[in-house]
């Protein structure tokens, strides 16, 4: 078989190739942000709340500044230094200096593409991937800064994790059955020894790819993660993760249509050695098989797809969340005159990145079922199978109207302290419409809609086992171009959520050891108005108010209100 | 086999899938354990009516409950007002699961001849239970510890006092606002005040090594150098008021050049919010602290690891918890370093 090595143009490293076909020797790029938040408390609370403070003022400014050095033709370096100041940090005292990204990436004999240092890491949703967080749907266009101030700060990209360690892809051309082959490799290491009772952990992953027939494409990926012996002198405990991913794909091009036949499947072991008295963890497979169907003209998309994702799945590289609700709140992290943490609210998960996290987790972190609870933890959900569905229509003018519709049913694999099954149902509907395209209007005026209906059920006894929670979220937003490049721009969040839940205590090895009972009666709505200054593509300016009720009927005295004024300058080049 | 390729494999992946092992029904313990009627079953009761903690005496505890359900039981001196808590969620907690040697949670000590009485509550009902009364014949001797930093009784002590803005008192006390110390006369407060917007940090006390051990020495002698092997141990009073924090810092001379340089010299930080209120002893082996994250205090640190022989100071910041204001205050008493295990007074 003859075999022509080349290059492969898949992936993230398609970009160096870009950038290294550049003249300049070095480059600059970056971005510069200013962020005020002043808010007021009121509401019910503050009648018993003597303590938490009525009014806070928070913010900072920050800089960015990079570099692309390219000492050769073959080599780039990417390195990013940012200094911040906190809006209560005065004469300095704020100012924090480091280097936040670092690498080198190049080709190595023409044909081996490589790069050390920060990577950003992504494979397939059971192996590696960095799943959305709550209430990322269709959101209105007024808070799309404030994600991609988050997205940006964690690195999450498109659901990858950021990695310190070292990747290299290469790619092969063959003549008969396989057209194309690529493969694969990274390490990383995901945490750093105390050198005594805590050992460095790596994570090691492989794709092989395989292109035939012109439309098909077979995968391989594996992602092993482990503790690395002997780097702690006191510890000889070692975690092992493992997950072995089989995918397939074939483009079918029917009469007008084209159809894309998807599949993966595979299995994850996990261990604790050295440690004593540790669980045995059984293996847990997954399978995820599905169909997309869309016209040439792509006006209309259905899709559907199966899933089954075995109790015991466990993938410490897909399974870790963005949200992390044991985090402290930027504004108000606490209220009561028991100063208890204040909870999280729409308001926080949109716009407040001191919830999100950037670490992979080998436990199954804590959730909130008021807001996501069918797949909280992404595809890679463990305990789930079922199937969904979704329909998508647009006119031949995409910006004219876009409607859509996802229907989801999930059940659990295995009862949670019962033998009786969590049933889910989630339903989505939204809306996009360019009412500007629809009189000719030169001026911008768009307003999108969003609605879903996500229901948890479980028979059993009452007080006992028996679950029936029901959360709905809509969203609304206009646009309105008032001038060329400044918009104004209201939004609405409404969530609401009743019943009961049931959530699981775990222990470090992930074991189920008590459960805490949930019930909520729960009103949050967050609206919001202001004005938006596009400088340019990548440079805005916005001006908004944000008011934020939270109404938890169970805590009734609880009631409160924040009338936040925000500021957001925001600027990449 | 173009056409047939995903059809086959597809089968492939069913076939896995019905091959592999299926779950169990149940995941984790049974819900009607936990969420069931709540009947006590059996009452709590000790094992004995006295103890003589001072020949190893050691009193079982126990209870049956219908459910698994959490709870807190609490030892308490009747006169002295001494306590000792045990937590858990067992509702058939196992005679040595619940075992009371004469030692304490929150200060002062369990006195000779005081009665004593086991308080049963319960996170989710209101009901109480409580024991027979327990006498104390002797109390459990009080073991030595391997390294006392400082028991705070010195009036002269050269302590290193610093504040930011609206310190209110920074120093050792017979009695402050009518708290009496964990042990002997005198113990160290650190107080201020704080608006809501200002920096956490109130003020802090540092204690050099060698003023600590008042020899010559440099640096605390352990007999290890395993940062898991080694507690630090305080009595620490809250006075409830959920506004103060305790970070507690070591600083390491990484270059043993007898002077800490905060910029590149690491330093080790473990904070302790203060709920509670009275003096509670508090214990954390050296493994469990982290490098401070201060830049340019303590965050780099030279040679990249925790140094037990070059800790050249401990250092106590009274900070204020997030999103708090007004006065607060934490007390410092007897700390000190053990060996294996925290001090178990």
């Amino acid at each position: 078989m003859k075999a022509i090595f080349t290059y492969s143009i898949l992936g993230f490293l398609c970009l160096p190739l870009g950038v290294l076909a550049q003249d300049k020797k070095v480059d600059f790029f970056g971005s510069g942000r200013f962020s005020l938040n002043n808010s007021n408390l009121s509401g019910k609370l503050i009648e018993t709340d003597t303590t938490t403070a009525r009014k806070q003022m928070t913010g900072y400014s920050l800089f960015d500044l990079g570099f692309h050095i390219r000492p050769n033709e073959e080599t780039e370096i990417k390195a990013i230094t940012r200094v911040s100041n906190d809006i209560n940090g005065f004469w300095g005292a704020g100012i924090t200096f480091y280097l936040r990204e670092l690498y080198l990436r190049g080709l190595m004999f023409k044909r081996i593409r490589y790069q050390v240092g920060d990577l950003n890491t992504k494979m397939t949703p059971y192996t590696l991937y960095n799943p959305e967080g709550e209430l990322y749907k269709n959101n209105p266009l007024a808070f799309n800064t404030f994600t991609e101030v988050i997205n940006y700060d964690k690195f999450y990209g498109t659901n990858s994790w950021r990695q310190q360690g070292a990747t290299a892809d290469m790619g092969f051309d063959f003549d008969k059955l396989i057209d194309h082959l690529h493969v694969k490799g990274l390490i990383t290491k995901n945490r750093q020894t105390d050198y005594f009772s805590t050992p460095d952990r790596l994570l090691a992953g492989a794709t092989v790819e395989a292109k035939a027939f012109k439309q098909l494409t077979l995968s391989y990926n594996l992602t092993s993660v482990f503790d690395v012996k002997q780097s702690a002198m006191f510890s000889d405990a070692q975690f092992k993760n493992k997950v072995h991913s089989f995918g397939a794909s074939e483009k079918i091009a029917l009469a007008g249509l084209d159809l894309n036949l998807l599949a993966e499947f595979g299995k994850s072991t996990a261990s604790y050695e050295g440690v004593a008295n540790v669980p045995t963890i059984p293996d847990g497979s997954f399978l995820d098989a599905g169909f997309a169907l869309n016209n040439k003209l792509n006006t209309w998309q259905i899709s559907a797809s199966y899933r089954s994702v075995e109790t015991s799945f466990r993938s410490m590289g897909a399974q870790s969340r963005r949200v992390d609700y044991s985090n402290l709140s930027t504004e108000y992290p606490y209220y009561t005159n028991r100063e208890s943490q204040r909870p999280v609210t729409i308001l926080e998960v949109l716009t407040d990145e001191a919830y999100y996290n950037m670490f992979l987790s080998p436990g199954l972190k804590n959730y909130n079922p008021a807001y996501e609870n069918m797949l909280p933890y992404g595809k890679a959900t463990p305990n789930r199978q079922g199937g969904e569905v979704k329909l998508g229509w647009n006119t031949s003018n995409k910006q004219l109207l876009k409607l859509g519709a996802d229907a989801a049913v999930y059940n659990e694999i295995t009862g949670q302290g019962t033998t009786n099954l969590r049933s889910f149902t989630n339903i989505e509907f939204y809306a996009d419409l360019g009412l500007n395209e629809l009189y000719k209007g030169k001026k911008k005026l768009h307003v999108g809609a969003y609605m879903r209906n996500q229901n948890t059920q479980r028979s059993g006894n009452e007080g006992i086992d028996k679950i029936s929670l029901k959360s709905t979220q809509v969203k609304l937003g206009v646009e309105y171009e008032i001038i060329p490049k400044l918009e104004f721009q209201v939004a609405a969040i409404l969530l609401q959520a009743s019943g009961n839940e049931y959530i699981a205590e775990r222990n470090g090895y992930n074991e189920i050891t008590f459960y805490n009972a949930f019930k909520a009666d729960l009103n949050e709505t967050l609206l919001l108005g202001g004005i938006n200054y596009q400088f340019s593509k990548n440079n805005c300016l916005k001006l908004q108010f944000h008011q934020m009720n939270w109404d938890n009927q169970l805590l009734p005295n609880n009631q409160y209100k924040i009338n936040r004024f925000a500021v957001l300058y925001n600027l990449f080049f | 086999m173009n056409k047939n390729t995903f059809l086959y494999i597809s089968i492939l992946a069913l076939f896995t899938m019905a091959g592999c092992k299926k779950d169990s029904k149940v995941e984790g313990p049974e819900l009607v354990d936990i969420f069931g009627d709540f009947q006590i079953m059996e009452p709590l009761k000790g094992s004995a009516s006295t103890a003589d903690f001072a020949a190893g005496d050691v009193i079982y505890y126990h209870a049956k409950l219908s459910i698994r359900t959490n709870w807190t039981v609490e030892v308490i001196g009747l006169n002295s007002g001494a306590r000792k808590t045990f937590t858990g969620n067992d509702k058939d907690f196992s005679l040595n699961q619940l075992a009371w040697n004469g030692t304490i949670t929150f200060a002062p000590f369990f006195r000779k001849n005081e009665p004593c009485v086991a308080r049963m509550t319960f996170a989710n009902y209101p009901d109480t239970l409580y024991s027979d009364t327990l006498t104390i014949t002797a109390v459990r001797p009080t073991p030595e510890v391997d390294i006392l930093i400082d028991d705070f009784e010195s009036t002269i002590k050269p302590y290193n006092t610093f504040t930011e803005g609206q310190q209110a008192f920074n120093g050792t006390s017979v009695n402050y606002q009518g708290v009496s110390p964990a042990e002997k006369t005198r113990f160290y407060v650190l107080a201020g005040n704080h608006g809501p917007t200002a920096s956490l940090f109130l003020c802090g006390m540092n204690l050099t090594s060698k003023i600590s051990m008042g020899t010559e020495e440099n640096y605390y002698q352990f007999a290890t150098d395993n940062p898991s092997k080694v507690y630090f141990n305080a009595f620490i009073y809250g006075w409830g008021d959920n506004k103060a924090e305790l970070s507690i810092e070591f600083q390491e001379d990484d270059n043993k050049d007898g002077v800490y340089q905060p910029a590149e010299e690491g330093a080790y930080t473990y904070r302790i919010p203060i709920n509670w209120t009275g003096w509670k002893l508090v214990s954390f082996s050296y493994a469990d602290t982290k490098i401070s994250t201060s830049g340019g205090f303590g965050n780099v640190d030279r040679t990249g690891k925790k140094d037990l022989d070059r800790i050249i100071a401990t250092q106590y910041l009274l900070l204020a918890q997030a999103g708090t204001s007004g006065n607060t205050k934490v007390g410092i008493d007897f700390a000190s370093f053990t060996y294996n295990s925290p001090f178990q007074p």
